[in-house]
């Protein structure tokens, strides 16, 4: 009984410890500036003040929704090319595959840090600069999903692809109706990492995009630091947490989907 | 229609996967391949349905030739091994999906559909998915995504090899009333000689990439092509026997033994090898002339006949024989010439009374 | 059945998935779309910061003239370089190995057998998918010398400077604890998921035998999960090399270029200097260093593939 005490107590003191930089943050988020800089977080000023500040006198809503429309068109983009290649590598079989295959594998590589510059000079030439183009086309494939994906596809029964084969399904109609249904739960996996991961994305927009119009959220954070209202840290952290809102409904919902297939598909390999 | 195949090959670089087959299926006819794993039945059938590439030889019907024709041009259905279910699908969706890409209104899908359920009896699951059916029921929905085609061939590959015993002679029963009530043709590929035997109307051996025998489940019995499909056909196995005939050609000396005894009928001298089925071989107390003294090495009562066996011989007697472990007992070479199943030494090819028999 | 086939069989059966010659068309149709989209914006950058990497350019980027190694000479002669070089390189290794082994830690808690476990397990994972950008803000908060509460805290342990991130050391020591503490999240998933598929006799027997904790990790996990352990390193290094967005954020890269880590020099010569030149070699630099510890994931791990 008292070693189950204890036991308890250090679990919750560590995990209290590890939250509590996001717990401090949404406790500041609730309280005036005034009561944060006096350093007093006592509960009883706590309102949702700092949010309406947030959403009135910064262009937070702005930035989140620049975020969602990137997200959502890379994570749709990446889908469905992910999927083509995917398919291809997984189900035909075509001259020089395996050097295809290893430069794939080769732009694994090849950190994107490293590429910004061309890649800024290309996506100014294009006219793409503060545009939603210059921040998803670049990012509409990604030899990481092809891999994911086909590790996934080739978990499908060949005897389902010969069937499809069998009964005369064109490669369209054999992804679309036995490998894409049958890769479903990988398929949402894959879709949330890959939302998730570029609503995080830091550096590109920060290279290239130039107004609040096109801003997203995470640069939309460093405007903010750069600006007055860093002074207030109460609408400072409540704009930090409306950007987190995504990671932290992945955290509290789809976390045991995500681990499952973290587990059984991609990493493992 | 009639499913003529010529010489049909496969290759494979340099392994011959099969060789030069020819038979000719009749409409209607329900077609057993049947022959040990490896052996290219399932390549056979495989060719047939188009989903493994021809080497060399023609698959055609009175519509033409098939050979190069995709799967779906051939007016085929399948039923797979492990069935090849959709998980994320039905039962009644299941079904539907083979009728995918046949250019049917939704109206007569729909209408199939539910006359293929009932031909299986599974109306009552058509909402279900597969994983929450058994074993034999999504062997149902197999078939019946095979019926909804109303294709008039059908081919099956060892549908039945993932039951267990009870499901499987139940599913053979099932299969043998649907190609009674409907007619169609059947390829079916088992390596299940029981099975094979129960269902065909006609078997084709296969074994070791060539075509061994095609005949009626009786002719194959009865008379064996060569000591592959004698040894292969038929529990318990054919009893075999080294045989010298004498230059007399009137009597005859088994292997290990120095008795000559006389033929039941005149043969040509020289070498053989006799096969005898268990039934023919009796059991008996006395020794007559073609009698070979045994010690019983085990005995099974199946109450309807008793297996006598001794040494890598076995004897099957109708009734229920009076007879223990480590007695002395004789097994005597049956009298009739028909139940001498003779081969070639060299060859293992069956020796015809009419080629062996001389002056009779 | 299938099992039992000969191994020509078996090879038609996977042959059938080449079906034919004209599918060659199809293949390279789904192909076309990605892999233009990488040619595009991987490889041809990658080899116009090559290309750049020799030649001197003008503010617009564009190459005047090509000066062979100089570049490369200029960069590893510049001691603010070569800060950065140690500076990545002590951080990486310290994010890395305080990863690891804090995860192996969490995720061997969290493997205890007590009911509400999985609350534990949410609350370890929770920096799981965190931008680094979200986390800087917090952490500032948190170290802000006039309204955080650590600063507060260390005064009150008697810690002399209250404002670690004016100062070199504590500078990196922050933007360390930042990242280890964004980075366990992911870390704590893998290794949990490791840890579970140890099977429970093990430990049981140690438990018999009167071993302690400590020795149950250190002679069944560890040897266990060790394939998992190097694994995660690597990712972890790979991932600590393009740390970008905590240093923007945090120091930018003070004070006294102790934190300018090398892929912000990157981005800090090319868009802040318009030293293009010698940012395209310290790129390939950069390249060359995450491509080698790349190079050994694949090489020597089982798993083909990282979250990153």
């Amino acid at each position: 009984m008292i070693k189950r005490t204890i036991q308890y107590s250090g679990l919750t003191l560590v995990a209290l410890l590890l939250l509590a930089p996001l717990l401090v943050g949404l406790w500041a988020s609730l309280l005036p500036t005034t009561d944060i800089a006096m350093g007093a977080l006592n509960f009883h000023h706590l309102s949702l003040a700092n949010y309406a500040a947030a959403i009135q006198t910064t262009p937070i809503v702005r930035y989140v929704l620049s975020s969602f429309v990137i997200s959502s068109l890379i994570t749709i983009g990446q889908l469905v090319l992910c999927s083509m290649a995917a398919y291809a590598f997984a189900f035909i079989a075509f001259r020089f595959k395996q050097a295809v295959f290893f430069t794939f594998l080769v732009t694994m590589m090849l950190p994107f840090e490293a590429q910004i510059i061309p890649n800024f000079q290309t996506i100014k030439a294009l006219g793409w600069l503060n545009q939603y183009a210059g921040m998803t086309i670049p990012f509409l494939t990604s030899a990481f999903g092809v891999f994911m994906l086909r590790q996934a596809f080739l978990r499908v029964p060949s005897e389902l692809i010969e069937l499809g084969h069998f009964l005369g399904l064109s490669h369209g109609q054999t992804l679309a109706k036995l490998v894409l249904p049958y890769s479903r739960s990988m398929l949402v996996t894959f879709g949330l990492y890959t939302f998730l991961a570029n609503w995080n994305q830091y550096l590109w927009p920060l290279i290239t995009t130039f107004s609040d119009q096109y801003r997203p959220v995470q640069v939309g954070l460093k405007q903010l630091q750069a600006e007055d209202t860093f002074a207030n840290w109460g609408v400072v952290m409540a704009t930090a947490m409306l950007a987190l809102v995504p990671t932290l409904l992945l955290l509290l919902g789809g976390q045991r989907f995500f681990k499952r297939n973290l587990n059984a598909g991609g990493v493992k390999g | 229609m009639v499913i003529a195949i010529e010489h049909l090959t496969k290759k494979f670089q340099q392994t011959t996967v099969l060789d030069d087959v020819s038979v000719e299926i009749q409409p209607g006819e329900f077609f057993v391949l049947v022959g040990p794993s490896g052996s290219g039945k399932s390549t056979l059938l495989r060719m047939i349905a188009g989903l493994t590439t021809v080497t060399a030889g023609q698959i055609r019907t009175e519509a033409g030739d098939l050979t190069r024709l995709p799967p779906k041009d051939r007016h085929l259905a399948m039923v797979f091994q492990n069935y090849a279910l959709l998980p994320f699908l039905t039962v009644a969706e299941n079904v539907r999906f083979g009728l995918e890409n046949l250019g049917l209104s939704e109206a007569e899908k729909t209408v199939r559909v539910r006359e293929a359920l009932a031909l299986v009896h599974l109306e009552n699951l058509a909402d279900r998915r597969p994983k929450a059916l058994s074993g034999g029921q999504q062997q149902r929905v197999a078939l019946a995504r095979a019926l909804a085609t109303k294709a008039d061939t059908i081919l099956m590959d060892e549908p039945l090899s993932n039951l267990d015993a009870q499901l499987r002679a139940e599913m053979r029963t099932e299969i043998m009333r649907l190609h009674r009530e409907i007619g169609m043709t059947l390829i079916y590929v088992t390596h299940d000689q029981v099975e094979a035997m129960t269902m065909g109307d006609r078997i084709m051996v296969v074994e070791g990439h060539r075509v061994q025998q095609v005949g009626t489940p009786l002719d194959l019995y009865n008379h064996p092509a060569n000591t592959f499909v004698a040894g292969f056909i038929g529990t318990p196995q054919m009893n075999w026997f080294e045989l010298t005939v004498m230059p007399d050609q009137r009597h005859y000396r088994l292997a290990g033994a120095d008795t000559v005894r006389p033929l039941p009928m005149p043969l040509a001298a020289g070498q053989y090898r006799l096969g005898v089925r268990p039934e023919h071989l009796v059991t008996g107390r006395t020794r007559g002339p073609h009698a070979l003294a045994v010690t019983v090495d085990a005995v099974q009562q199946l109450g309807d006949q008793t297996l006598v066996f001794a040494g890598d011989r076995v004897s099957a007697t109708s009734g229920q024989l009076d007879v223990f472990v480590g007695e002395s007992r004789y097994f005597t070479l049956p009298e009739a010439p028909d139940h001498w199943h003779l081969f070639s030494v060299a060859t293992g090819a069956r020796i015809g009374m009419e080629a062996a028999t001389v002056g009779a | 059945m299938e099992l039992n086939e000969t191994h020509a069989v078996r090879r038609t059966r996977r042959s059938l998935l080449a079906w034919v010659r004209g599918d060659e068309r199809v293949a390279f149709g789904l192909l076309a779309p990605s892999l233009f989209i990488l040619a595009l914006f991987t490889f041809y950058p990658m080899l116009a910061t090559l290309v750049n990497s020799f030649f001197v350019t003008n503010i617009a980027g564009v190459t005047t003239r090509f000066v062979g190694l100089a570049n490369y000479q200029a960069v590893f002669g510049d001691p603010v370089f070569i800060q950065s070089l140690t500076s990545t390189l002590v951080y990486v290794l310290a994010v890395s190995s305080l990863t690891v082994l804090l995860a192996l830690t969490l995720a061997r808690l969290a493997t205890m057998k007590l009911r509400h476990i999985g609350w534990v397990r949410t609350a370890f994972a929770s920096t799981m998918g965190m931008s680094a950008a979200a986390a800087s803000i917090l952490w500032l908060f948190l170290f802000n010398p006039s309204v955080g509460q650590l600063p507060q805290l260390m005064q009150a342990l008697g810690w002399a400077n209250a404002n670690p991130l004016a100062d070199g050391q504590g500078a990196m020591v922050v933007v360390v604890l930042v990242s280890v503490w964004l980075h366990l999240g992911f870390a704590f998933l893998i290794l949990l998921s490791a840890l579970q598929s140890v099977p429970q006799d093990y430990y049981e027997v140690a438990e018999i035998a009167g071993v302690s904790s400590l020795k149950q990790t250190l002679r069944i996990t560890v040897p266990m999960v060790s394939p998992t352990l190097f694994f995660l390193f690597v990712v972890e290094v790979i991932a600590s090399f393009k740390s970008f967005a905590e240093i923007d954020l945090m120091t930018g890269g003070g004070p006294n270029n102790v934190t300018n880590l090398l892929a912000y020099k990157v981005y800090l010569d090319a868009f802040g200097l318009q030293k293009f030149g010698p940012a395209s070699a310290e790129a390939i630099v950069l390249t060359g260093l995450i491509a080698l510890a790349t190079w050994v994931q694949f090489r020597f791990t089982e798993r083909k593939v990282f979250y990153g």
